[in-house]
């Protein structure tokens, strides 16, 4: 503890000066890795070795680099902040354009004689960010570091694992734009611009996938969207409040059914040799229906098993808002001789309002999503035209039959209206509700 | 005195409202039906007899009571290996899916440079992710694939948790505490261990809910970077014995997963009650463990999806 008292400033020089030494002997120099001899500068090691300690080691290192690049720049810049104003303005152009440039240089040069090295185009990006951060907060950063560090510390574990698992795999973006072979990895193979989304939107599943998802999630909305506002109304009149509480936990309890038990059950009540349900059609006199082989059935029942899982969890926010209306309220209306429907009509309705225009609208943000677990689960060859839904098509050609660039491609794009319409239905929330969701 | 008084001057329901309170709680208790039913069903055909089941006697209570199908369950190894694989899984990745994320989402709740850059870091990854194929790509590149690592470490930060419990911290415990623990020379560790996490019981409780139900419940990430049988979740499992395409091909399948090679109709029916039971082993822990947390959870639960 006391150790880590000593000055930031101390700190800063001593990582920095690691790395300084660190990149002298890694630049120029021929490393051997894994028994191969590889001419190379740092950032074209990451992911390149065998094992993953080894390459978990070189990220380390990688980052150290990155630290001790802000690092110098922040020495550079306190010194120069001690300046007189006019030089100091000398001193952000000298400084400045020289570092600008040569991370240009740094980056186009290092991938025209090696592919591999537009890896360090991700790199020297973030080198480029904490180097503006660092310029811009290098009069607050020891102050603050001093005073919070242990927050920092707090947030450390989960900034990792949220690197690791969202942002790294924003690099792996590129390979849409690439020829993806696993021999080269994703940084060398080779470069095809926008062939796969042409691809995609001359074939003949482009549509129907797009169709699919959007018929889901409209039906998802039409259906599943009602009921838990309906429900959540009528249970707030219930009388008993025994009946209440249990109703409410029992309501709760398919939601926590996994997707996997859902679909086994499905196939189980809805077989048609086997099955209970076309067992009470053949006793009704009908005959028996292959609901999970037949495409035309598969949404009816993916929103309905949908509906019985989720509605009642569904409740709960339409609950938490009807109970933070003020009692004094029914209490008034009661006397003013309001029966049940005109207390929902007056009271509850308008009440609840806010709340379901956000989560429509929310709603409305998500029509490109897909449900993959479940679709996934309740896909059978003959229903597939109905059940190809953009989630499970990228799985199923992606993952299984390794169409990497191709797939990644189509995935992207449905990512990328995504956020276009999560973004827009923010701003017009934001608009009518003053609430939004960032 | 006061209820009696109460009692006489309580303004009379009209017939309207009464007639309105029959019918509210028909309706409840046919939805309750149709919500327990199944699972009921799917509780006494695990122990009725196969032919009972299948000819459709056992409806309501369980006939021919037999236990085959739960000896079958529990005497096949690799459903036996996979339920372990889930439980470290399960357990594993929520106490460490708790840890980080209490800390992270307390560290939002302070004010300190750079809280808005790491609140939008977070947030970003809701709205925007690389994909399946990429962040596959990436996990193998890092050595990810196939390990009980990834199993364990992966999907350990929900954002919407994150802010969940964020929100609790900052609306449920007063600020005053804070500043209190600061005059006494507390710093930040300091008052997390010992002030905010003993305060948040509730919202360990609702997030080690959400956490262990989710991964307990997911069979997807293992369907993508799991190989090898023998690190494979239940769910995983499940998805090959009970959720396979069609009947014929899957009793086959099936028939072979369970060692019997022929396929003969009263294996069949047989397999059927096997099914079942794996459906009541695989969601029995986790309906007890949310009936066990429910008292917490409805409070919970609103505290943290109000946006504060």
């Amino acid at each position: 503890m006391r150790l880590l008292r000593l000055p930031v400033r101390f700190w800063i020089t001593l990582t920095g000066s690691i790395g300084i030494m660190f990149l002298a002997s890694c630049f120029w120099a021929r490393t051997t890795l894994s028994g191969r001899a590889v001419k190379v500068n740092l950032f074209s090691l990451v992911g390149r070795a065998d094992s993953s300690a080894a390459n978990i080691f070189i990220l380390v290192l990688v980052i150290l680099l990155i630290i001790s690049f802000a690092a110098i720049v922040y020495l550079l810049v306190s010194w120069v902040l001690k300046w007189p104003r006019p030089l100091k303005l000398l001193a952000w152009l000298g400084f400045g354009l020289p570092s600008v440039v040569s991370l240009a240089f740094i980056i186009f040069s290092a991938s025209t004689v090696n592919p591999d090295l537009n890896l360090t185009v991700f790199p020297a990006l973030m080198a480029g960010v904490s180097l503006v951060t660092a310029v811009f907060a290098a009069e607050k950063l020891e102050l603050a570091i001093r005073r919070d560090w242990q927050l920092y510390i707090l947030l450390l574990p989960a900034v990792a694992l949220v690197f690791i698992f969202s942002y790294l795999p924003l690099y792996g973006i590129q390979i849409v734009f690439k020829n993806f072979r696993a021999a080269f990895g994703i940084a060398g193979s080779e470069w095809i611009g926008l062939k796969h989304f042409a691809d995609f939107f001359d074939s003949y599943y482009s549509s129907r996938l797009i169709w699919n998802t959007l018929l889901l999630n409209i039906y998802g909305l039409l259906w599943a969207f009602p009921v838990p506002i309906v429900m959540a109304i009528f249970l707030n009149q219930m009388k008993w409040r025994r009946f209440k509480r249990f109703t409410q936990t029992a309501i709760y309890a398919p939601h926590f059914i996994s997707p996997v038990v859902m679909v086994g059950m499905l196939f189980l009540f809805l077989s048609p040799t086997t099955g209970l349900v076309n067992r009470l059609i053949e006793w009704l006199g009908g005959s028996s229906i292959g609901f999970m082989t037949d495409a035309s059935w598969f949404r009816t029942i993916f929103i309905t098993t949908e509906v019985w899982q989720h509605a009642g969890w569904n409740t709960i926010l339409y609950i938490a808002a009807l109970t933070a209306i003020n009692p004094e309220l029914y209490e008034a209306a009661t006397i003013d001789g309001a029966g049940n429907m005109q207390k929902i009509r007056y009271i509850d309705i308008p009440h609840l309002v806010p709340i379901i225009v956000l989560l429509l609208i929310l709603n409305c943000g998500a029509m490109l999503t897909s449900n993959t677990d479940k679709a996934l689960l309740m896909q059978t060859p003959p229903n597939i035209p109905a059940s190809d839904i953009i989630g499970v098509y990228v799985y199923r050609m992606g993952i299984q039959n390794g169409q990497f660039s191709y797939t990644a491609a189509i995935n992207l794009f449905v990512n990328v209206i995504n956020f276009a319409l999560i973004v827009s239905v923010n701003w017009i929330s934001k608009r009518l509700n003053q609430s939004s969701l960032f | 005195m006061d209820l009696a008084i109460k009692r006489k001057n309580r303004i009379k329901r009209s017939p309207k409202d009464r007639f309105f309170d029959a019918i509210n709680l028909a309706l409840w208790t046919l939805i309750l039906i149709i919500i327990l039913y199944p699972l009921w069903l799917i509780l006494i055909a695990s122990v009725s007899g196969a032919e009972a089941i299948f000819s459709g006697k056992a409806l309501l209570w369980p006939v021919d009571f037999s236990l085959i199908g739960y000896e079958a369950v529990f005497s096949h190894n690799l459903l036996l290996r996979s339920y372990a694989n889930s439980l470290l899984y399960t357990i594993a990745g929520t106490a460490i899916s708790i840890t980080v994320t209490m800390m992270a989402s307390y560290a939002l709740t302070r004010n300190f440079a750079g809280k808005k850059f790491f609140s939008f870091y977070f947030i970003f990854t809701m709205f925007f992710t690389g994909g399946l194929i990429p962040q596959f790509l990436m996990n193998r590149q890092l050595g990810l694939y196939n390990t009980m690592t990834l199993m364990i470490i992966i999907n350990c930060v929900s954002v919407w948790n994150l802010m969940i419990a964020r929100t609790y911290i900052s609306t449920s415990i007063p600020n005053a505490l804070y500043e209190a623990a600061v005059i006494d020379g507390a710093g930040h560790f300091t008052y997390f261990f010992r002030v905010i996490l003993p305060l948040s019981g509730t919202i360990i409780a609702v997030l080690s809910v959400y956490y262990g139900v989710a991964r307990w419940n997911d069979y997807f990430t293992a369907l993508v970077y799991i190989r090898d049988d023998s690190m494979l979740p239940l769910q995983t499992v499940l998805r090959r014995v009970i959720a396979t395409a069609q009947a014929g091909s899957s009793l086959d399948s099936f028939m072979g997963f369970f060692g019997d090679g022929k396929v003969i109709s009263d294996a069949i029916r047989r397999a059927e009650v096997v099914k079942y039971c794996c459906i009541v082993v695989s969601t029995g822990p986790v309906i007890v463990l949310y009936i066990y947390m429910q008292k917490f959870f409805i409070k919970g639960v609103t505290i943290g999806s109000l946006k504060g």
